[in-house]
Formats: structure tokens, sequence, C-alpha cells
């Protein structure tokens, strides 16, 4: 397996909570290493202790059986890691992307309130677009 | 940075993030229930950071295996119950003071505790933004909990290094423009002996490690 193979197959490997985003585009995959027996995968975690790990674990060694896991937390993860790809993904689920400015995902109005900082994951918030009257998640920019 | 203060960071974490989700299902609003849990979840795993850093092959013996009277936190931390007001403002004292107690770790020479420290204080930005918002929303009707919490607040500082005064800084304008006064008070220290709120908590924290110590925690 080439590591360009790899990482495609990486692309393919999606949040277990968020399906339209890939743990490439979460910018979670921090190194990959191909050896002639295995392949080393290092990610970087989301949130410390993030409950998903273990499900993300799974879904790489399903999609390549011969990966090692491994996660470290140097260098931290910061959501300026999510790429363009990921961000649209983001959207497209429901959730506004961690940018300065939180936009309503349905409408792209910036007429939006905070209802709570926390919300259903620790990594969303719960918001309130004014212009379509619906709430919405946003990813926190952390 | 003694192994010992890190000791107390982590049990400060997790006997504060067990007395958080106790609100869980029990919030006086549903806003509220979403975030006392959340600052649980997130309280709780920067804790198991800390103690697999301190114990790296077995940081579940360390977090659940001592007896009641070797953990480390403060007792600001484990004071239990339902009132809902003394938990909103001991969060406040408390994210004030773990911003400082992060901005130790930042500046420490241990690689590993730096990485988990910018990751806490990305985190624990949201926690006070909450939590001022809070204090913001309930102003002065929080002064009895203010009364009760503060002496409580003032032992945190006990052997962590940290500085009262910068925390005062920062804690007593603020309380004051939320129309809050700061009582006189001595500080209750207490990170070597518990009082009887712990042995409750404690029990119902470990219970699951001391039936059965292989389970994964």
């Amino acid at each position: 397996m080439t590591e360009q193979a790899v990482r495609e197959a990486l692309g393919r490997v999606m949040d277990p909570e968020i399906p339209t985003i890939s743990i490439v585009d979460l910018g979670m995959v921090d190194e990959v290493r191909v050896h002639a027996e295995h392949v080393e995968v290092a990610l970087l975690p989301t949130f410390l202790g993030c409950p998903a790990l273990d499900l993300i674990e799974e879904a790489v060694l399903k999609a390549i059986p011969s990966a090692v896991v491994t996660f470290r937390h140097d260098p931290p993860w910061s959501t300026e890691r999510i790429t363009e790809a990921g961000k649209e993904g983001l959207r497209r689920f429901g959730i506004a992307p961690p940018d300065d400015v939180v936009r309503c995902p349905r409408c792209g109005s910036e007429q939006v309130l905070a209802e709570n900082l926390f919300g259903p994951t620790r990594c969303r918030a719960i918001y309130y677009c004014r212009a379509c009257r619906s709430p919405f998640e946003a990813f926190k920019a952390i | 940075m003694t192994d010992e203060q890190l000791l107390a960071a982590a049990d400060d974490e997790l006997i504060l993030g067990h007395r958080d989700s106790e609100w869980t299902g029990l919030a006086p609003h549903v806003e509220a229930d979403v975030a006392l849990s959340s600052l649980a979840q997130d309280e709780m795993a920067h804790a198991a950071a800390l103690y697999a850093l301190l114990s790296p092959a077995d940081p579940d013996a360390l977090a659940c295996g001592r007896a009641p009277g070797a953990y480390r936190h403060a007792p600001l931390v484990e004071v239990g119950g339902r009132d809902f007001a003394f938990s909103v403002t001991r969060q406040y004292l408390y994210d004030i003071f773990e911003e400082q107690r992060i901005q130790q770790f930042l500046g420490s020479d241990l690689p590993e505790l730096k990485a988990i420290a910018e990751r806490m204080a990305r985190e624990e930005r949201y926690h006070r933004m909450h939590d001022r918002a809070m204090m913001a929303a309930l102003g002065a009707r929080l002064q009895p909990a203010v009364d009760r919490a503060w002496p409580l607040a003032l032992g945190l500082f006990e052997g962590t290094g940290l500085s009262e005064a910068d925390w005062r800084a920062i804690v007593v304008p603020e309380l004051a423009s939320w129309g809050l006064a700061v009582p006189e008070a001595q500080p209750v220290p207490g990170r070597t002996r518990h009082g009887s709120d712990f042995d409750s908590l404690w029990e119902d924290l470990t219970g699951l490690f001391r039936t059965d110590p292989s389970r994964h925690w």
C-alpha cells in the first residue's frame, strides 16, 4: 500500500457522529508511515478524551486492516485543521463550521443568537437563526 | 511542577466533573442540564489525560483505586447537594482559578503536559464564557452562594504555587459588576483531609473499580 492509497482510504473514514466529514478533512491525521507488514496511522483526538475514539479506530481498521492506530496529543488538534471540504461537509449536516463569524448553515444569515455554548456533543454549541427562525448547531472554535 | 501538584489538578477535575454530572437530568432548565453535563465530560476528560500522564500503565487505578484520604482535591469541589446557585458560583470561581493553572502547565518543560494544557485551554474558554453568562443572568441572587463558596474557593490555592492575588484581581471586580460582594473569610484548606460529603462521593465514584478492577473505567 502506498502512502497516497492509505490517505485516500482514510479520506473515506467518516466521523462517527458527523457522517458528512472524514477524519482527513477534520484534520485528525497527523502522520502515515507505510512499513512492509503494516501501516502506522497517528491520529490527533479532537477533544481530550473524546468518547468516539474507539469507534474511529475501529473504522480505520475496517478501511485498512493492516493499520496500527495511535493517538497523540502533540501537536494539539485545533479547529484550524479542518479543511474547506470539511467545512462544507459540516454545513451539509446542518452544523455551522468554526469560522470567526457564525452563519446559519441553512440560509447563510449572520443574524444568529448563541442559545447555549454547550450542545449534543462536546464539540458543538446551539444557535438560533433569526432570519429563517431555525435552531442549529455550530462547531466550537477550539 | 511537582507530581503532587499534577495529582491535585487531576483530582480537582475528577471530583468537580463528578459533581457536575450529578445535575444530568435534574438541572432547573434544559440548557443548564446540557451545559453541566458537557462541563462534566470536559473536566473528567482533562482528569483522565492528567492521570494518564502521571501513571501511563494504569491511569484507572490512580483515578479510582486510592483510599479516600489519598485524594488531593480541594474542599470546594467535593461539596454535594442540590444547590444550583452554589454549583454555578463554584464553577465560575473554579474556572478562573483553572485558567491560571493551565498557564502554569503551559510554562512547564514537559512537552506532553504542554500539549494537554493547550487542548484544555481551548476548551476552557467556553467554560468561562458560559460561567460569566450564568453569573450575569443570576446576579445578586447568587449572594448566599458566593458567601458559602468563597472560603472554600480560597482553599483551592493550597500547595499549588498559584497566586490568590491574581485570581482576586479578576473575580472580585467581576462579582461586583454582577452585584455580588465578597465576604471576609479565611481559606478552608483540606487537600489532604476531606469532609463527609466526600465519603459518599468516593463510594459512588470508585464502586465499579472496587468491585472489579479489571473493568475498563
